[in-house]
């Protein structure tokens, strides 16, 4: 469904990527570790399109979208969650979820889609028409999912869902992933710092090195390798 | 009483017309963070205009229309041609850009137009008898310039808080990164706020020939009154525009009528120093908010 090719990205001078490959298959969930600096968030913001590319390619579903404006990636079906999670604070959850729909228009479709998404979300529908700055962390974190689900993406882009979020939340919160994954047939690319949870409930991940994929495998085998275990697993 | 009411009445009047100057400063403040003191030569250029299309033949009515077209497209022409090459380089950048397109508006209506005032109003909608409610009179040219502004008020309300359209430009305004990641074109918002702006500017430009005529300094100082409106209300709430240049026109005629016309513009300082005084207490405006963090 996405696969990258030999991506490069720099911040000016500074090469933040230096050839990333890797590839996300339908309906699946594929997560990315790394350390600080490693170049998770990087490659999520490539692929959403929010940083130029230098070389290389994307091809999501046979398209190039390397090049592509964010607007144009997300009528294609690739929605992103980032770190800081990225919510119109002063505006109420409602209004943000309707901004999530903003490619979809408003008619009937909206209000099924709103529906689905906050079976989802449940908590969220008692607080529409409060400023989502008042959400608690986890509360905020699911109005970014659900936000990015009302534009019906076919894939969606995770940038450390978990950041900030007590360990029983984000439990929760991986399992909310998961089966909305396999509910809703959306394939997702995950990316996570410390990521036993995300490994989890992954079939594959890729491990990042300063701009590189150093190692990817199933995530059976990267939770049964020692190395890697000790690095990114907490264990 | 009477008086007291009559200058009210005046003072509301005027005020509506540096708020609604204020607006359009307020729009392109949220759009792009640029504090356009250009917008009254900007106003001024779209006067001409609209004097231009009448000298033609042009009813008064199509003549707006046309103006208010040619001022959107020209706002947001600004925008993306000069504006966006130097956003988020520095605020020195932004504050340049301002002082030049003052300047290429200055200068561009002197070539058009020369340096001689034009005849321009007041038409038949701002001319006619006063309208009297008990002892307090409003004359027609402040009553056409309070229905103006209500409507044009009312009119940007409902864009910004009951269409679609008006939620992505808030959205824009509040956080450009969440916008596109929600799909939202950013940069054809950003044009459209300052298109929508510089209409709203022009429509302040109209109101303003009615009373003052229309020359190229006519602005001058109804600009100075918004800017200070824009301020006093905060400069990135619509509604701390309207606020603040209600506040400022109704505090200027007060002042004006109540001390001794010997001290000469008094009202003038008196409108500023109520503005310090605003200040002193709340530094983001009445409705302005202290930029927050973000989680
Ligand atoms: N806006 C930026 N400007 C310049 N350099 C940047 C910028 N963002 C990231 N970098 C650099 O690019 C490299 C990759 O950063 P990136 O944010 O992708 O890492 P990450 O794996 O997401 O790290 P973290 O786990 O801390 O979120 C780092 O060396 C970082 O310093
Ligand atoms: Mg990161």
């Amino acid at each position: 469904m996405l696969t990258l090719k030999d991506i490069h990205v720099s911040y000016g001078q500074a090469p933040a990527l230096h050839g990333v490959s890797l590839e996300v298959p339908e309906g699946h969930i594929v997560t990315l570790l790394g350390a600080n600096g490693s170049g998770k968030s990087t490659t999520i913001h490539a692929v959403a399109g929010l940083l130029p590319i230098q070389s290389g390619s994307i091809d999501f579903e046979g398209r190039e979208i390397a090049g592509l404006s964010t607007e144009a990636i997300v009528r294609l079906g690739i929605c992103a969650t980032l770190e800081g999670r990225q919510l119109f604070g002063e505006m109420t959850v409602l209004e943000n979820l309707r901004l999530g729909a903003y490619t979809q228009g408003e008619g009937k479709g909206f209000d099924e889609q709103l529906e689905r998404v906050l079976t989802y979300f449940p908590a969220l529908s008692e607080r529409l028409e409060l400023s989502s700055y008042l959400l608690s962390g986890g509360e905020q974190q699911m109005l970014a999912i659900g936000r990015a689900l009302m534009a019906r993406p076919r894939l969606l882009l995770m940038d450390e869902p978990s950041l900030g979020l007590a360990p029983l939340l984000a439990q929760e919160m991986f399992a909310g992933i998961m089966s909305l994954s396999k509910a809703e047939g959306i394939s997702v690319l995950l990316a996570e710092q410390a990521a036993d949870l995300a490994v989890g409930i992954s079939g594959y991940g890729y491990v990042l090195e300063v701009g590189k994929v150093v190692l990817g495998d199933t995530a059976r085998n990267l939770l049964d390798n020692e190395e890697v275990r000790s690095a990114y697993l907490g264990h | 009483m009477d008086l007291f009411l009559q200058q009210l009445i005046g003072g509301i009047a005027s005020g509506s017309m540096f708020a609604i100057l204020a607006l359009g400063i307020v729009l392109i403040y949220r759009s792009t963070g640029t504090l356009n003191f250009a917008q009254g030569q900007m106003a001024m250029f779209s006067m001409f205009v609209a004097w231009s299309a009448m000298s033609t033949g042009m009813g008064f009515w199509p003549a707006v229309l046309l103006t208010l077209l040619s001022a959107l497209a020209m706002g947001a022409l600004v925008e993306w041609l000069i504006v966006r090459r130097v956003e988020g380089t520095s605020d020195l950048n932004s504050l340049i850009v301002a002082m030049g397109l003052f300047l290429i508006f200055d200068g561009l209506a002197l070539y058009i137009w020369g340096p001689l005032p034009k005849s321009f109003g007041p038409f038949s909608f701002f001319s006619g008898g006063a309208s009297c409610v008990g002892g307090v009179c409003i004359g027609r040219l402040n009553l056409g310039i309070l229905v103006v502004s209500i409507v044009t008020t009312v009119l940007l309300y409902l864009l910004f808080q009951c269409t679609r359209f008006g939620l992505a430009l808030r959205a824009t305004a509040l956080n450009r990164l969440a916008s596109r990641l929600v799909g939202i074109p950013v940069g054809r918002m950003l044009s459209t706020g300052w298109g929508l702006g510089t209409a709203v500017g022009a429509i302040a430009g109209i109101l303003a020939a009615q009373s003052l005529g229309l020359d190229i300094r006519t602005m001058f100082f109804v600009v100075l009154f918004a800017l200070a409106a824009a301020v006093l209300g905060g400069l990135d709430s619509p509604v701390g525009a309207v606020v603040g240049g209600l506040i400022i026109g109704v505090v200027k005629n007060l002042a004006g009528t109540y001390t001794p016309s010997s001290v000469g513009s008094i009202d003038l300082a008196v409108a500023f120093a109520v503005i310090v005084l605003v200040l002193m207490v709340r530094p983001n405006g009445i409705f302005g908010r202290p930029v927050r963090m973000r989680v």
